[in-house]
């Protein structure tokens, strides 16, 4: 299956929030980063079905976006930015619910696939708990969980790792690469870390527009030769000139840092292999688009 | 087939968890019994007797509150998705629009059935409270619950649907909710079908009832064709709401999607609606054109003229014809038509031809003869008598038929002042039921700013100069009973066809037809409707000790005229003779109207009577003497009406009553100050006699307070014996003419002497 976006336009008024997107995005962990406001959650939310798009084609599998919105839900599983559910109700009754209005009505196999669900993102012993009682990282899970539900062919995953204390990000991001093995999962985040540890591709977006499209290595290879690292007194580092600092840190030597620069910025400095988050600020910082070969 | 059940099985669940939301929402609980306990609040148990006064009185702020309470809660369940922050995933979830809405509906429709279930809770529940008898009028008016409350439901769900659908945000939907809610309620009472008479259709209640009289002698009025074209507009009208919702729905989540269906079912149901408000508006335009012309005849001058030619509106006095006597036949049909044939003694100025008579123009005169009459001629309200030259007739027979409706609205509130149906009716002879000599005006109209008439009232001038002999002969369907202002003198039942006869000497004639039932209760005699009569034995020991009371203070045996019960909005257009003895604190209340349009009968409202029934049931178990003052004070007026006023009931307030009404409030103030003893505050004796707690408003209401005074004074100075012999000389001298102030004076007088005492009224 296969995501298809073409001349995507999307406006607010007179503020244009996406400007012709175009993107192909296959089976696998797909990542979409960039800086707030970038336009992610606009995309999202398009792919969802939850907003009209302005202008744009965009295919689902074999499904347009315009015309057959019902049958591309069917393939659907979404877990939104700040996800919440019916605070009364059970996770159990939660998911029960959303089982059946995704087409499982068989009582013993929506048993079985919530239990299923349940068990993948370990809430099994909350299962009879109210989720008005659960803290923000159950209740990610049970996002998640209600997301997998129907096994769906396409996961659209907005800023999921947000709020969450870094034992539960680094379980929720295994759990999103367990999961994108059978699937298109398509992962928003401003989060570099959550895109490198799981992704095999992404795109950056930075105002409206895709900036990059390619794998995670290619992102980083963008700042080959371009990262440097060196230590200062601390009264010279101002004095540094086209540069744009990543890091600094204060040691007994002077100032550590760590920057961008198309040349080395001092004789002191040494050239370092570039981060994914590196080339994810040369890509979003020169403004120009990059397309990986 | 799998798709549509899969459908199916989606629509269920969603209602089901909607269901499940909503009751386990503590809002709901707390809504619901709020609800039901303001509505036994003020339904007032303590003093209704009867299911149909407890719904009549139950309903009132609490449908209003239900409207509000379930339009929020379905507003709110509408949006719980968005308020739980689930609405990104809800809404792209593999279900279509219907599937989501209508779950929703069905759910919300679960609220409905609860408030359902709880309002008609009442029903029982108000039946083991009041324990009173089932009569036809309690089905009609359980039945104008229920629908009232369907009603009040199906509304509610439409708005709360819609706003969810038109209005985005939360609170603006509340707010919205709230001011169409309450702005329908005091919609009609502003007014606003003063200027487009289907605007009333808008709103299903007012001020939280129907925009129909109930009572519980005629029920519902009018249940017929107006109320049914109100209740399929008010379905129709909550129809579209839910589809307009409906359609605001899917255009938020699904623009692109058919709404064929949902616009066809929207423009059936537009239809629906605009033809039952056509119906509706041709149905009252119908009854309005003939009230219109009433108000026409009577208020333009031009339509009105003296017999020498002059402009002038009506009166009595400007004519010299006069009535001697009636002898009339009164036939009431199956269908409701009343077939009269009235022969009147007349006298007049042979020289002054033609001869008016008023007679309402909704009566059509078929035939008029008389000696010395050569012909005649039907103009609005008037009959003219063509006399034959030099020719003085004595007596006139006019015989003619209609079916009279003359109604009024106040407060948006339809009531019929004047009638004749299957279910009874009302004659008043302020309304010339009956032909009465010279010219009368009939009706005062108001008008609002706006130049529409918003009020219409009977003229109160006097009918006849001097009471006559007048003989009813009536004849109708045999379950419906007849109640005069005169003796009767005989009556049976025979066929099916009940006949009564009535004799007497008054100013006019009144006539009360309906299901009438009379107890005996002691001396006491109430005529009304069952529901309201049974049980009112209880009453007999009350009227007993208040009469005694009376007799002896007056000295005489006084008459013991059957109550008469009537509907409460009836009671409106026909009561006068303004007591203000402020003893209000002392369980009677202060300026107090007590009826007088059943001639000298004593009349009570249906709600003053079971309030009275209440109040003697109470005493029977506490001999309180407020009790015994709460249960004879509405009989205590229409008593004093019947004593003092007799027999110049019809009578205007401003000829002869403020010597009346002086005496009336004197024992109004005997009366509790007897039944009080210690009790009764001795300082507002001395402020009636300083003229500190009555409030003078016009020289009637002067003569009324100087004749309490004086009668205080004897009383004080001379004992309970000198007030015995005025108060029995008053008496005797009413029943012969009326009294005036001079003719007071002369009875006080006679008794206590003393030039200072003689004069009281200089």
């Amino acid at each position: 299956m296969q995501v298809v976006i073409e001349s995507l336009y999307k406006q607010y008024g007179k503020v244009e929030a996406l400007r012709d997107v175009n993107l192909q995005i296959e089976s696998g962990m797909f990542g979409l980063l960039g800086p707030n406001g970038a336009g992610k959650t606009t995309l999202m939310r398009i792919l969802a079905t939850l907003i009209p798009k302005s202008a744009g084609k965009v295919r689902i599998g074999p499904y347009d976006l315009d015309t057959e919105p019902h049958k591309v839900r069917e393939l659907l599983g979404n877990l939104p930015q700040s996800f919440n559910t019916y605070r009364n109700f059970t996770a159990f009754e939660v998911l029960d619910y959303v089982a059946v209005l995704k087409g499982i009505t068989d009582t013993k196999a929506r048993r079985r696939a919530v239990d299923q669900v349940l068990e993948q993102v370990n809430l099994s012993r909350s299962a009879k708990a109210r989720v008005g009682t659960f803290s923000g990282g159950m209740k990610q899970r049970l996002g998640i969980a209600q997301a997998l539900l129907g096994n769906p062919k396409l996961l659209i995953v907005d800023e999921p790792t947000a709020g969450l204390d870094p034992e539960e990000r680094i379980r929720f991001r295994n759990l999103l690469g367990d999961i994108s093995r059978d699937r298109i999962v398509i992962l928003s985040t401003h989060v570099v870390a959550d895109i490198e540890s799981v992704c095999s591709a992404l795109a950056v977006l930075n105002r409206g527009r895709v900036v990059y499209t390619g794998t995670p290595e290619e992102l980083a290879r963008q700042a080959q030769g371009k990262v440097w690292s060196l230590t200062l007194p601390a009264g010279e580092v101002d004095r540094l000139r086209a540069v744009k600092i990543l890091a600094r840190r204060q040691t007994a030597e002077g100032v550590q840092i760590r920057c961008l620069a198309d040349q080395a910025p001092s004789n002191a400095a040494r050239q370092v292999a570039p981060s994914l988050e590196d080339g994810y600020m040369v890509t979003v910082g020169s403004g120009l688009e990059v397309v990986a070969s | 087939m799998k798709a549509e059940r899969a459908s199916w099985v989606k629509t269920r669940v969603i209602a089901r968890i909607e269901a499940l939301s909503y009751l386990r929402s503590p809002t709901l609980w707390v809504s619901l019994l709020f609800t039901l306990l303001f509505t036994v609040w003020t339904a007032n148990l303590a003093t209704t007797r009867s299911l149909e006064l407890f719904l009549r009185s139950g309903e009132g702020l609490a449908m209003m509150l239900t409207a509000f309470v379930v339009t929020i809660l379905i507003s709110h369940g509408f949006a719980r998705e968005e308020r739980e922050a689930f609405d990104d995933v809800w809404n792209s979830l593999p279900t279509r629009n219907a599937e989501q809405f209508w779950g929703k509906v069905v759910g919300a429709a679960g609220i409905g059935l609860l408030f359902l279930v709880g309002l008609l809770s009442l029903l029982p529940l108000g039946w083991f409270a009041v324990g009173t008898v089932w009569t036809e009028t309690t089905s009609g008016v359980v039945w104008a619950y229920v629908a009232q409350t369907i009603g009040i439901l199906m509304f509610s769900a439409g708005l709360a649907v819609f706003l969810t659908g038109a209005v985005a945000n939360l609170r603006l939907r509340y707010v919205l909710g709230l001011l169409v809610v309450v702005g329908l309620s005091i919609a009609q009472a502003l007014g606003i079908d003063n200027h487009a008479l289907w605007a009333v259709l808008l709103s299903p209640y007012t001020l939280g009832s129907l925009p129909y009289s109930q009572s519980l002698l005629f029920g519902l009025w009018p249940w017929g064709e107006a109320v049914v074209w109100h209740v399929l507009f008010q379905g129709s009208l909550a129809g579209m709401l839910i589809l307009l919702g409906r359609l605001a729905y899917q255009r938020r989540r699904d623009p692109v999607q058919r709404t064929v269906a949902t616009k066809i079912a929207l423009t059936s149901l537009a239809i629906c609606a605009v033809l039952s408000v056509a119906l509706y508006v041709q149905y009252w335009n119908e009854v309005a054109a003939t009230v219109d012309a009433q108000v026409y005849h009577d208020v333009q001058p031009g339509a009105v003229r003296t017999s020498d030619g002059k402009v002038a509106l009506p009166a009595q006095s400007i004519s010299h014809v006069r009535a001697l006597g009636y002898d009339l036949q009164v036939r009431l049909t199956a269908d409701a038509e009343l077939h009269i044939t009235a022969e009147v003694a007349l006298a007049g100025d042979p020289e002054q031809s033609p001869w008016p008579l008023t007679l309402h123009h909704q009566w059509e005169v078929t035939e008029v003869w008389g000696d010395g009459i050569k012909g005649w001629t039907r103009e609005g309200n008037f009959v003219w008598l063509e006399l034959a030259p030099g020719a003085a007739p004595h007596s006139v027979v006019v015989r003619y038929r209609g079916r009279p409706l003359l109604w009024d609205k106040q407060i948006g509130v339809i009531n019929p002042m004047h009638f004749m149906g299957e279910r009874g009716g009302y004659l008043s002879p302020l309304l010339a039921w009956y032909p009465l000599p010279g010219q009368r005006r009939l009706v005062s109209v108001l008008y609002d700013m706006g130049q529409t008439r918003h009020w219409v009232e009977p003229v109160t001038d006097p009918l006849v100069t001097e009471p006559v002999p007048i003989r009813v002969r009536w004849e109708g369907p045999q379950q419906l009973r007849v109640v005069a202002n005169l003796p009767t003198i005989e009556h049976s039942d025979a066929q099916g066809v009940h006949q009564a006869v009535f004799a007497g000497q008054s100013d006019g004639i009144s006539l009360l037809v309906g299901a009438l039932e009379r107890i005996q209760a002691s001396e006491l005699t109430i005529v009304g409707a069952e529901s309201v009569v049974h049980g009112a034995e209880v009453l007999g020991p009350a009227y007993d000790a208040l009469v005694d009371f009376y007799e002896g203070l007056i000295g005489r045996a006084l008459p013991r005229e059957p109550v008469v019960v009537v509907p409460d909005w009836l009671a409106r257009y026909y009561n006068r003779f303004h007591y203000r003895v402020p003893v209000s604190a002392y369980g009677q209340p202060g300026h107090m109207r007590p009826l007088t349009h059943m001639g000298a009968k004593p009349v009570v409202t249906e709600s003053a009577l079971a309030g009275a029934v209440r109040a003697a049931e109470r005493w029977s178990r506490t001999e309180s003497p407020h009790d015994l003052l709460a249960a004879t004070a509405a009989i205590n007026y229409g008593l004093l009406e019947s004593i003092w006023g007799r027999p110049y009931t019809f009578q205007t307030v401003a000829e002869e009553q403020p010597v009346a009404q002086g005496i009336a409030e004197y024992l109004l103030l005997r009366w509790a100050e007897h039944v009080l003893g210690a009790e009764f505050d001795a300082d507002l004796r001395a402020g009636i006699r300083a003229g500190t707690v009555m409030q003078r408003l016009n020289e009637r209401e002067g003569v009324a307070q100087q004749v309490l005074t004086t009668l205080i004074d004897i009383e004080e100075r001379h004992g309970d014996a000198a007030v015995s012999f005025v108060l029995g000389w008053v008496y005797d001298r009413l029943a012969v003419r009326p009294i005036d102030v001079a003719g007071f004076e002369e009875i006080v007088a006679l008794r206590v002497g003393g030039e200072a005492e003689r004069r009281p009224f200089q």
